[in-house]
């Protein structure tokens, strides 16, 4: 849904109709990277807004700043411009460790390459998303037991990164990324790793665990297909989002 | 907790062999073992010097310069509380015939058989393997003599040997009556293993001293007595000097050797210096590593960011790490030291060194004495080099922003 009252032009796309705040609300991010030519500007005033639950993708092209994006809408990078609330609270300009402290507890992230840590095991992968979250041990552990059960890796519970394939390894991924009951998750290129096959069950799986948890999802992909999933797909080009 | 249970997951992942952790921790136990063998033979020099002075001298010497003294006065501090035993000598030049007709100055000491052997362990001396008789065995026409010395003169037990004072010698030359030398019977050999002892020691009677060195009966040259604790030596020789007052004088044993004493434990302190300074490099050296360690794993710190890991746990997970391989560093280090530590005696026979070993150093065997303080220094040092060293990669990687630390591996 196109807003033309905005001031900077961006798109908004209303969430579903809740009494409930947006978990996400993006105003007018800006951001642009200094190059030998000069800045280059990759968000030219984003605006969104995510609702509770809500399942949002985002396409674009390589190199049309989604990537960046889903950072600065995780808090991991800052945005030149605009403002960013999570779940009513103004995350814009706070300091690292306020964000920090709120990503950890708010926020589920799903990488391409993974990102698990290789000296641990598929079980304390998980377990650590929630050491960080302040969680101890024994209160955590039925709890990433229980996801590793829901993608099916449970018997695998002891293994290391190295000793799974790379379907596998996304979905200890996912169960890390829910083990603090995220209110968001924000998902980026999940499947670019994988074959077809695996990344349609991957996909499959991140779907049925963020709706059965009620957790929103921000995708981003370049996958067409797994982006018309999405009751909003979006589209990110020449540093816009549209419809 | 978890940055500490990451960070030892890191230096010792399962399944694979921690090269990292490996080398990292052998280099700085390399370094505390070669700290400690440095430390722990220098100060056991030091400590056994020391021992032996106390031996040789006592815990303090009472005496008048350049006179003797009546026995009740220098016996007299045996009444003071923290003195266990007094004992009187007279010492004086002697020149020793030997069969060879060559000449020999020696230094003699006449003692109390009775009351010397409470001031000093000369029991022990004749019970080890070169020695041989007894302090019981001592009269006025029988003698005394170290091991090395026994040696060098070519006589064992029941020989004789013949000596004179060289006072005695000096008045023959001026014309006076001859004098004839004094045959001592050989009725004991010591052997200390401290050179100056073995190779110079030589004892007869309090009453063959006085024949010999013309003194009065009565009186001896001075007296030294052991303590109850050695380390009140000073307070002791404090309180008699007060007591008695001039022309006596009172000396902790120690103070005999003092200038030795103190360039011994100045060589200690140079060599831990000289480790100081090594074991700096080597820190630094491991503290490279450590960064390289830390850069490679920069995915991991962006993804602990996202994660929501905060900066200061960050720079606790790897500042962790710094401090584990110190720990278990110092930890194989002080093994590997108590290990060459114990072998001292092989390792420098492999070398070569005994003889050195007894001129330099005047033992004929490396002694040990370990000493709390310098494992203590050690360990204080190796974590503080470690925690040093490892600050650097971990303000690095605490500093570095999620996103950034993410893109920097594509």
């Amino acid at each position: 849904m196109l807003d033309e009252n905005l001031p900077d032009g961006g798109i908004a796309v209303a969430p579903p109709p809740s009494s409930e705040l947006p978990v996400l609300s993006a105003m007018a991010l800006v951001k642009s990277f200094k190059t030998p030519r000069g800045a280059l500007s990759v968000l030219e005033g984003i605006t969104l807004e995510v609702a509770v639950g809500e399942f949002v993708s985002i396409r674009g092209a390589s190199g049309s700043g989604k990537t960046t994006l889903l950072q600065i809408l995780g808090g991991l990078d800052q945005a030149d411009g605009g403002e960013l609330v999570w779940n009513g609270e103004r995350v814009t300009g706070r300091d690292n460790a306020f964000l920090a402290k709120l990503r950890s507890r708010w926020l589920g992230y799903v990488f391409q390459a993974y990102h698990l840590v290789p000296e641990l095991t598929a079980l304390e992968n998980v377990t650590l998303a929630g050491r960080i979250a302040g969680h101890p041990l024994c209160e955590i552990t039925p709890a990433a037991c229980d996801l590793l059960e829901r993608v099916g890796l449970l018997s695998r519970a002891g293994h290391l990164p190295a000793q799974l394939s790379g379907g596998e390894c996304q979905r200890v991924a996912l169960a890390r990324a829910l083990i603090n009951k995220p209110r968001l998750v924000l998902a980026d290129e999940p499947t670019g790793n994988l074959d077809e096959r695996t990344g349609a069950g991957v996909m499959d799986m991140l779907l049925e665990l963020t709706r059965s948890e009620g957790v929103a999802l921000v995708l981003v992909t370049h996958n067409e297909a797994f982006a018309q999933r999405a009751p909003r797909a979006l589209v990110l080009a020449n540093g816009r989002l549209t419809a | 907790m978890w940055p500490l249970f990451l960070a030892w997951r890191q230096l010792f992942p399962p399944g694979r062999f921690p090269v990292f952790a490996s080398v990292s921790i052998l280099g700085v136990a390399f370094g505390v073992a070669a700290l400690l063998v440095v430390q722990s033979v220098m100060n056991s020099f030091g400590e056994e010097h020391r021992r032996r002075v106390r031996e040789s001298y006592g815990d303090v010497v009472l005496r008048i310069p350049n006179s003797t003294a009546p026995l009740e006065l220098l016996e007299s501090p045996a009444s003071l509380p923290g003195v266990a035993a007094v004992a009187p000598y007279i010492e004086g030049n002697v020149v020793l015939l030997p069969d060879d007709d060559k000449l020999q100055f020696l230094r003699v000491r006449g003692i109390d058989p009775e009351k010397e052997g409470q001031v000093t362990p000369l029991g022990r001396y004749f019970a080890s393997t070169n020695g041989a008789g007894s302090l019981d065995a001592l009269d006025d026409e029988r003698v005394i003599i170290g091991s090395q010395l026994a040696r060098t003169l070519s006589v064992g037990m029941g020989d004789f040997i013949e000596v004179q004072s060289v006072a005695k010698i000096r008045q023959m030359f001026d014309g006076k009556k001859r004098m004839p030398l004094k045959r001592l019977e050989v009725c004991g050999i010591i052997h200390t293993g401290f050179t100056p002892a073995d190779a110079n020691v030589i004892l007869i009677t309090l009453r063959a001293a006085r024949d010999l060195f013309g003194v009065s009966k009565g009186y001896a040259e001075a007296s030294h007595m052991r303590l109850v604790d050695h380390r009140q030596a000073p307070a002791v020789a404090k309180e008699i000097n007060g007591n008695l007052g001039p022309p006596f004088v009172a000396l902790p044993g120690l103070a005999f050797r003092a200038v030795f004493l103190e360039a011994v434990e100045m060589e200690k302190q140079m060599l831990f210096f000289l480790m100081f300074i090594i074991t700096l490099v080597a820190s630094f050296s491991i503290g490279s590593t450590l960064f390289s360690h830390v850069v490679r794993r920069t995915r991991e710190i962006g993804l602990l960011g996202a994660l929501g890991a905060q900066s200061r746990q960050i720079l606790r997970l790897f500042l962790a790490q710094g401090v584990i391989i110190g720990i278990l560093g110092y930890g194989i280090g002080t093994g590997f030291a108590v290990l060459l530590l114990h072998f001292r005696q092989e390792i420098v026979r492999l070398f070569g060194a005994e003889e050195t070993m007894s001129k330099q150093y005047m033992f004929d065997s490396v002694p040990l004495h370990y000493n709390p303080d310098d494992f203590l220094k050690a360990a204080a040092l190796t974590l503080f080099l470690m925690t040093i060293v490892s600050l650097l990669p971990a303000f690095w990687a605490a500093r570095r922003k999620p996103s950034e630390a993410m893109r920097d591996v594509g």
